[in-house]
């Protein structure tokens, strides 16, 4: 039985080929053998690539989460307000290694490209889903760094919301990952421990393999040394590629939201101008600018970090969050929706009970010893230790308490 | 940006480490891979789901547009340009010099690639001076030279000692 069995398998796999064969026909360009004959297209080089953009993608998707978490915090969820300039190291971090991971993924789909041309296209049924899964990790990856390079860059030419496009494709290109290093864990240990010397195999006079990586990591060295300035002050003086430089813009820093024609006017006739203090309190609060300036000053260097990965610290001038709660009669533990009057995506961010019992969460008028100019959020702005920039509120009209 | 097909003047690399368009037969470790596929179809399910039900900010069209667009413009433009530049590199410069060259092309493309979207600036706007304050044509252009000038500094490198030789 069992010799019927095997003899019947082995007719079944020659009829197959034969059957296959019939297709050899259809091997043209790319798909032809030996089309790809460069020693680079080497499963070492793979192995050594793909472990690279394995860690550069897993930092990238947990400090992409954290943002996320902090930003729209579930009840479970509380950010710190310290240390002062954690969310700046992780979000820089987001953004660098990002920024870092193009050579890596350009790198790497060159040196597997032939195998988007493997002859026959599907062995069997754990070869599909092996095959089908990297289309959401191709696509993914590449989705990825180029929707973050221009949103950084301002420049929005797709249809969808930026942060949340980003988010999910996230986790789709994370999946997408887990599967690949499931088919190709195995391999790339046998590729790694195969052969100690980079150098081996390689072809008259053209670049050998630790020429590549050679090339790759200087590429990754250019693009990091020009854009880690945007948040890593020693490398300021470098950032020629940076989308945002610190020391560049009103007041010395540079701006990220802007204000519309109605804020400016509000600034403008700042006579008119009243904060409230709301929701949950005893006494709700109607201050004018002058008011506010009347009460009690905080001083505090913070950084602004933001969302777009830079960073840079300022000297802040204003009233304590905490005063003016516990002025309407709040308990300085609560919860406080702080609201923008410029409507837009950005108006309203929670301060959390941490956050708001911290002595530097304050909202600010003045930053390095002048009234915040109007870009920057004249005339109060929210600021506070560890928080995204973008949750530093400009224009800021109500505080609520929750 | 390697040498690629030129009829019969690259060797075979050694046949175990090579990448080829030759048949597979797909995960080494079926076992493993079958749990990483389940754990991983999973996580991108969640994905899935995530960007259908908040549709109203992922606009699923035109997100998938760009999703695959990505694998299109790559696999079927980048890499064959790459590859034909390749081709032309490994037939016009002479083997002694050709990694250099080789090398130059792939660090100044992958830079000149991250860069375009700043040099074309299309992110610029009048009302705020401080996004894009640099001139990133020619911070672009100044880092290409560099990229160049090691590359040339490789070849007086080598064609010296090819002479010493």
């Amino acid at each position: 039985m069992v010799c019927v069995a095997r003899l019947v398998q082995r007719r079944s796999a020659v009829s197959t080929r034969r059957r296959l064969a019939r297709f050899d026909r259809l091997r043209v360009g790319p798909l032809k053998a030996e089309a790809f004959t460069s020693t680079l297209h080497s499963q070492r080089l793979a192995a050594l690539l793909g472990i690279a953009l394995g860690v550069s993608f897993s930092i990238c998707f947990v400090t992409g989460l954290l943002s996320d978490l902090i930003q729209t915090p579930p009840a479970w969820f509380t950010w710190p307000a310290r240390p002062v300039g954690l969310y700046r190291v992780t979000q820089g971090l987001h953004v660098a290694t990002g920024f870092a991971s193009i050579p890596l993924l350009l790198a790497k789909l060159w040196i597997a490209y032939p195998r988007l041309w493997a002859w026959p296209p599907v062995a069997g049924l754990l070869h599909l889903v092996e095959r089908v899964s990297l289309i959401p990790l191709v696509g993914g990856s590449l989705f990825l760094l180029f929707t973050g390079v221009l949103n950084i860059g301002f420049w929005y030419p797709w249809g969808f919301f930026f942060p949340t496009g980003h988010y999910w494709a996230a986790w789709i290109t994370i999946g997408a990952l887990v599967v690949h290093i499931g088919a190709k864990a195995t391999i790339a240990r046998h590729a790694l421990g195969r052969s100690r010397s980079l150098a081996n195999g390689r072809m008259p006079g053209g670049l050998t393999r630790r020429g590549f990586l050679g090339a790759v990591t200087g590429a990754m060295g250019l693009i990091t040394l020009t854009t880690a300035g945007q948040t890593f002050s020693p490398l300021r003086g470098l950032a020629f590629l940076a989308p945002y430089v610190p020391g560049v813009g009103p007041q010395g820093f540079p701006v990220v939201g802007t204000p519309n024609a109605d804020t400016v006017k509000q600034a403008q006739q700042i006579g008119t101008y009243r904060l409230m203090v709301s929701g949950a309190v005893s006494r709700p609060l109607e201050l004018s600018l002058e008011d506010l300036q009347a009460l009690l000053q905080h001083e505090a260097d913070l950084p602004i970090s933001c969302v777009n990965g830079w960073s840079q610290t300022l000297r802040w001038k204003g009233v304590r969050l905490a005063d003016l709660v516990v002025m309407a009669g709040a308990p300085s533990d609560s919860s406080v929706t702080v609201q923008s009057l410029q409507p837009g995506t950005y108006d309203v961010s929670l301060v959390n009970p941490v956050q708001l019992q911290d002595p530097d969460t304050m909202l600010a008028l003045a930053v390095n010893g002048e009234p915040l100019h109007v870009d920057h959020g004249f005339p109060v702005r929210l600021i506070g230790p560890n928080r995204p920039g973008v949750t530093n509120t400009k224009w800021v009209q109500r505080v609520s308490v929750d | 940006m390697g040498a690629e097909g030129v009829g019969g003047l690259t060797p075979l690399p050694p046949e175990e480490d090579r990448l080829s368009n030759a048949a597979d037969k797909g995960p080494a470790n079926r076992r493993l891979f079958s749990i990483m596929a389940v754990i991983g179809w999973l996580v991108m399910s969640y994905g899935v789901y995530g960007l259908i039900i908040n549709a109203a900010q992922t606009h699923p069209s035109s997100w998938l547009v760009w999703f695959l667009g990505g694998i299109v413009v790559h696999d079927f433009l980048i890499a064959p340009v790459v590859i034909g530049v390749g081709v032309l590199v490994s037939r016009a410069v002479p083997d002694h010099y050709r990694g250099p060259v080789q090398g130059a092309l792939i660090a100044g493309g992958i830079v000149a690639l991250t860069a375009l979207p700043y040099v074309l600036g299309f992110g610029r706007s009048s009302s705020n001076l401080s996004a894009l304050p640099n001139n990133y044509a020619t911070a672009l252009g100044t880092l290409l030279l560099l990229v160049a000038a090691v590359a040339a500094a490789l070849v007086a490198l080598r064609r010296n000692r090819r002479r010493a030789r």
